[in-house]
């Protein structure tokens, strides 16, 4: 992975703060991707105008998080541009393509609560108070894109015939891998940067997504080789085929 | 060929349900009609109105049911909230 040049002359908190706002941000470049392409796909005109201002929005925080993470010598070009597939550090919830309208409700629903939960968590921090309120923005920013998911899970739901629970339940689990299951030591937590542990976020992610629907099933295994770093187990990076549609194409045009 | 929309797939209810959209740009302002926004449920309604009508920088702006609405004047005939 192409990190950040200066991490060697940062300290343990620094890396670990980097390293979840990569993940956060990556997941709004991602989540970004899939409004871009799903787009086509919206159903009225409202839905249309809907996907393209969250599309717009999610574009939006991941920029303006990448920009923070100069605070860490993080650069624009590395940031943006010039990172590939393996570099990527979205969650796998997204990897997958939506199966259905069902299914690409489902996951947006479950990808927006969780980065919610998690970046909800650095808004009252002390520590840091630029992050405090970058993150208090884009919470308040995010609440209609869950609303938007909220209302399709209720509409889709009054249909018997709907696949809109085994969706959300098939992803759900992908979703949880975010988060580690087993108790490690939590220093973003500790420093003060987040009010909450990984831990207690997990359990306010499922309560939120049990607010909506119902998810109870069988036990989600605890993921194996979990990297807090990239926030997933397994190889880091995502699949070429995901990075080749979202990627950066054109660097000249993004210049003045 | 006209288009046949199917309601269920396409707006997410079986039939019309519509609500009113009021905002205001600042505190001095009074709340005034904008619009409305068909939506099968409270939540979708809130998401469209907020993304459709973002022509402002709204500083409130809520959504009512229409059919909370209770006509005086057009009792009986076909009721329309009008936009200011």
């Amino acid at each position: 992975m192409t990190d950040a040049t200066s991490a060697g002359r940062l300290s343990q908190t620094d890396q670990l703060l980097r390293d979840e706002l990569y993940c956060i941000a990556d997941s709004k470049l991602v989540l970004a991707g899939w409004y871009m392409i799903v787009l086509p796909n919206g159903r009225a005109i409202s839905d249309w105008s809907a996907m393209c201002a969250m599309m717009q929005g999610q574009y939006g925080h991941a920029r303006a998080l990448y920009q923070y993470l100069g605070h860490f010598g993080v650069t624009r070009e590395e940031a943006e541009w010039t990172r590939g597939a393996a570099d990527i550090r979205s969650p796998k919830l997204l990897d997958q393509p939506p199966r259905s309208w069902s299914d690409f409700v489902a996951t947006i629903f479950l990808a927006e609560q969780a980065i919610s939960t998690q970046l909800g968590a650095y808004r009252s921090n002390q520590a840091d108070r630029t992050l405090a309120r970058l993150a208090e923005k884009v919470h308040k920013e995010s609440r209609f894109h869950v609303s938007y998911s909220t209302g399709w899970i209720k509409a889709l739901n009054k249909d018997p015939s709907s696949t809109i629970k085994a969706d959300i339940r098939r992803r759900f689990a992908e979703t949880l891998e975010w988060w580690d299951e087993n108790d490690q030591p939590d220093g973003l937590f500790r420093a003060g940067y987040r009010e909450a542990s990984d831990a207690t976020l997990r359990k306010r992610f499922i309560e939120a997504v049990e607010a909506t629907i119902d998810v109870s099933g069988p036990d989600v295994p605890a993921p194996v080789s979990w990297q807090r770093s990239i926030r997933r187990s397994g190889k880091p990076g995502i699949p070429d085929s995901l990075f080749e549609l979202i990627r950066f194409k054109n660097h000249e045009l993004a210049l003045p | 060929m006209k288009k046949v929309i199917d309601r269920r797939l396409e707006l997410g209810g079986d039939k019309p349900e519509f609500y009113e959209i009021f905002a205001r740009r600042s505190s001095a302002e009074a709340l005034t009609h904008i619009g409305s926004i068909e939506a099968p449920n409270a939540e979708l309604a809130e998401a469209r109105a907020w993304f459709v009508y973002d022509h402002e920088p709204w500083k409130e702006m809520c959504i009512v049911p229409t059919s909370a609405i209770i006509p005086i004047t057009e009792r009986g005939s076909d009721v329309k909230v009008k936009v200011v």
